[in-house]
């Protein structure tokens, strides 16, 4: 065998496996994305760019699920990257038993999102739980009520929950990037007589540059594929008010019977998100060519 | 391509289970969890020794029933199903009767007498374009549950007419108790609320055309049952907040005494004793309507027969065995409780409200809940509407007129199709 064959040997078997387990599925999911089938009948119909028509221009569910989307993106993205910054700062500093808060901050992102979902919805029982009966213990039972039932406190809720797993993660980036820049740039700052804010603004985040290009692509992609909060917490409810892409997706699928639908709306995620990733791609691929 | 594969997984699991004993062997998916799964194996196990040349394998998608759908749907689809499998009635099973992977069994119904052994109202429930598709397994009916030391803590029974049943909620409230304990979250808790009231509201008749799309849901009926489902939610008589909860946690308050009722089926019994709960306390009533007859919501569930399965007289063949009375009657209770094979009756004292909804459920009084009438985009679309009025965003008439344009649309789209 000719010997420039070899490399393609030893990829058989993983290039064997993505095809199949990957690439196959992603493009019969495409094509079905222009078909009409419901995912059991024996038949479907070719219908062409229909089923993104009606998701781009019709359908008002898809409306919202992309405007709750865009509300998702923003939060998950800015604020857990604000607080994973500032909580990272603190952290980087010496203060006593640092280890162990960053143990503390960091433990929400490795407990799995539907635990951290359950955790939370108990949280916010109506009855029962911490966060209604503390207001009422406060003597604030006008603040408490149905944090997840009402129709404009529901998507905030899971939110704050959203925020609080998503927030160590960017912390342990920030952490690994701030220690990462030379004590010698504070040290001449702070003998050029530059405060605390001003060297924070001057030194530490450009120094941060390709960190903040990193958490925020990362989350960025992450928030796309929000789904597991919004499915366990609210199940898309009250009414259809919280659902985001990626749930609409799946009741289309699956609930609806609309595979052809369903499909469709996966794309539009697959594409949004290619979209989002391309910095993040840009720059890894760069510092791989420096 | 897919096919291709199952195909090949198939071939391979065969080879590797089969015995060469001349047996016949069945694949039957049901949703069981143990230990009504073992009972059922142990079912199947008699079931082998009285007819030594059939098998059936249980094969189980456990949890709720989305879970066995998902599984049922991606073997139909593959080219592997199993020769039977278990499945709701009404709407849930119609895309895979009309899919063409659902045999019909109106000549074994023939040939068997099926329709002498079950209970009447479940056999025809469960027919579809003049055909059946399915073997009822079970009779399933709701009503409200509730709590027997509270009503008498506070002097009341069980209500009779509609009026009597809200002044039961008044009292209850204004002793601080919550009158019904939902969870609203999967809308379709809810929806047990509403149909009740739609019952209450446009009587039997209308009811029914209005679940089949024959009558307008702008009516002033339909407009009355949402009046009412508002006042239940402004007096309080519903747990607050309850739209965010799940049905299974909804049952915390209604254990503690915080709320007197809950809208749940035959199966509260075994859950009941489940969760460690004394029976005595506990006991239902169906809800009054103020028409005749009372009407309850209630649903079969069924056994049917793969289109593809080459084995169909001898699934034909344990179905019969399955329904009939004395295997019913040893089995039912220990398979979650349900059957709907006519005369099995629990042993009263041991089962005493089981035996109670038994009874009831002989009567070929019910309505189908709404979720077994409706597709699932259709009864989302009902979800939100509900869940709008609950909210207080959206008037009674307003819902009505939702209900109606989303009717009237998708009257349209199945029209087109």
């Amino acid at each position: 065998m000719p010997k420039r064959f070899t490399p393609w040997l030893f990829l058989a078997p993983a290039l064997f496996v993505y095809g199949l387990f990957l690439l196959y599925p992603m493009m019969a999911s495409l094509a079905i994305s222009f078909t009409n089938w419901d995912g059991i009948a024996q038949h479907r119909d070719f219908i062409g760019l229909a089923n993104y028509r009606y998701i781009l221009f019709e359908d008002p569910q898809s409306f919202r699920a992309v405007k709750n989307n865009v509300v998702w993106t923003l939060v998950t993205v800015c604020i857990p990257a604000a607080w994973g910054l500032i909580l990272a700062s603190i952290l980087n500093s010496s203060i006593p038993n640092r280890t162990v808060f960053r143990a503390i901050f960091y433990s929400p992102s490795v407990l799995p999102l539907v635990a951290v979902a359950l955790i939370w919805a108990w949280i916010y029982n109506p009855q029962f739980g911490i966060l209604n009966v503390t207001l009422r213990a406060l003597g604030l039972d006008s603040w408490t009520r149905g944090w997840l039932s009402g129709f404009n406190t529901a998507l905030p809720a899971t939110l704050v929950t959203a925020i609080w797993q998503g927030s160590g993660f960017p912390m342990l980036l920030y952490l690994a990037g701030l220690q990462g820049i030379p004590k010698e740039q504070y040290e001449a700052a702070r003998l050029d007589g530059a405060g605390a804010v001003r060297t924070f603004f001057h030194i530490t985040l450009p120094w941060l540059r390709e960190t903040h290009i990193v958490v925020l692509s990362l989350a960025a992609m992450q928030s796309l594929r929000a789904f597991d909060l919004i499915y366990t917490m609210t199940y898309g409810g009250p009414g259809r008010s919280t659902h985001v892409l990626s749930t609409w997706m799946y009741f289309n699928l699956f609930q609806y019977r609309q595979a052809g639908l369903g499909s469709a709306i996966a794309w539009i995620i697959v594409v949004v998100s290619v979209l989002v990733t391309v910095p993040y791609i840009r720059m890894v691929a760069r510092g791989r060519t420096r | 391509m897919t096919k291709l594969l199952a195909a090949l997984l198939l071939v391979c699991l065969s080879a590797c289970n089969s015995a060469n004993d001349g047996k016949t062997r069945l694949r039957m998916l049901t949703l069981l969890i143990s230990p009504a799964r073992d009972h059922m194996n142990n079912l199947l196990r008699q079931f082998a020794q009285e007819n030594p040349g059939i098998e059936v394998v249980q094969e189980t998608a456990p949890g709720r029933g989305p879970l066995l759908m998902e599984r049922l749907r991606t073997q139909m689809v593959t080219g592997n199903p199993p020769d039977m499998f278990w499945l709701a009635s009404g709407e849930i099973a119609r895309p895979f009767i009309d899919a063409g992977f659902v045999a019909p069994l109106d000549p074994y119904y023939a040939n068997y007498g099926w329709e002498k052994v079950l209970i009447p109202w479940a056999a025809q429930r469960i027919k579809y374009k003049n055909q059946w598709w399915g073997v009822p397994r079970s009779t399933r009916g709701m009503g409200f549950w509730y709590r027997t030391d509270l009503f008498r803590n506070h002097n009341l029974t069980e209500p009779k007419t509609y009026a009597e049943l809200e002044q039961v909620c008044e009292t209850l409230q204004q002793a601080n108790i919550y009158c019904l304990s939902m969870g609203g979250k999967f809308g379709w808790n809810t929806m047990r609320l509403v149909d009740y009231l739609l019952e209450v509201s446009a009587g039997p008749e209308l009811h029914d055309r209005l679940n089949r799309l024959e009558a307008p849901w702008d009516s002033p009926e339909v407009v009355r049952a949402y009046t009412l489902l508002k006042r239940w939610v402004d007096r309080k008589w519903i747990l607050p907040g309850f739209l965010s909860l799940a049905p299974d946690d909804a049952r915390l308050p209604w254990y503690r005494g915080d709320a007197a009722m809950v809208l749940e089926g035959d199966w509260m019994e075994a859950a009941i004793r489940t969760d460690e709960q004394d029976i005595s306390k506990f006991d239902f009533f169906l809800g009054p309507t103020d028409h005749q007859p009372q009407r309850f919501s209630a649903f079969p569930e069924q056994i049917m027969v793969a289109a593809s399965s080459k084995k169909r007289d001898a699934a034909a063949k344990f179905l019969n065995w399955y329904i009939q009375p004395r295997v019913q009657q040893k089995y039912f209770t220990l398979l979650e409780g349900p059957t709907a094979t006519k005369g099995v009756l629990p042993e009263p004292a041991q089962w005493p409200r089981l035996y109670k909804w038994r009874v009831v459920l002989a009567r070929d009084s019910i309505f189908f809940p709404t979720d077994q009438v409706f597709v699932n985009q259709l009864m989302d679309s009902w979800f939100q509407v509900q869940d709008s009025v609950v909210a207080g965003r959206t008037a009674p008439e307003e819902a009505a007129r939702a209900l109606e344009r989303y009717a009237t649309g998708w009257k349209a789209r199945r029209g087109r199709k």
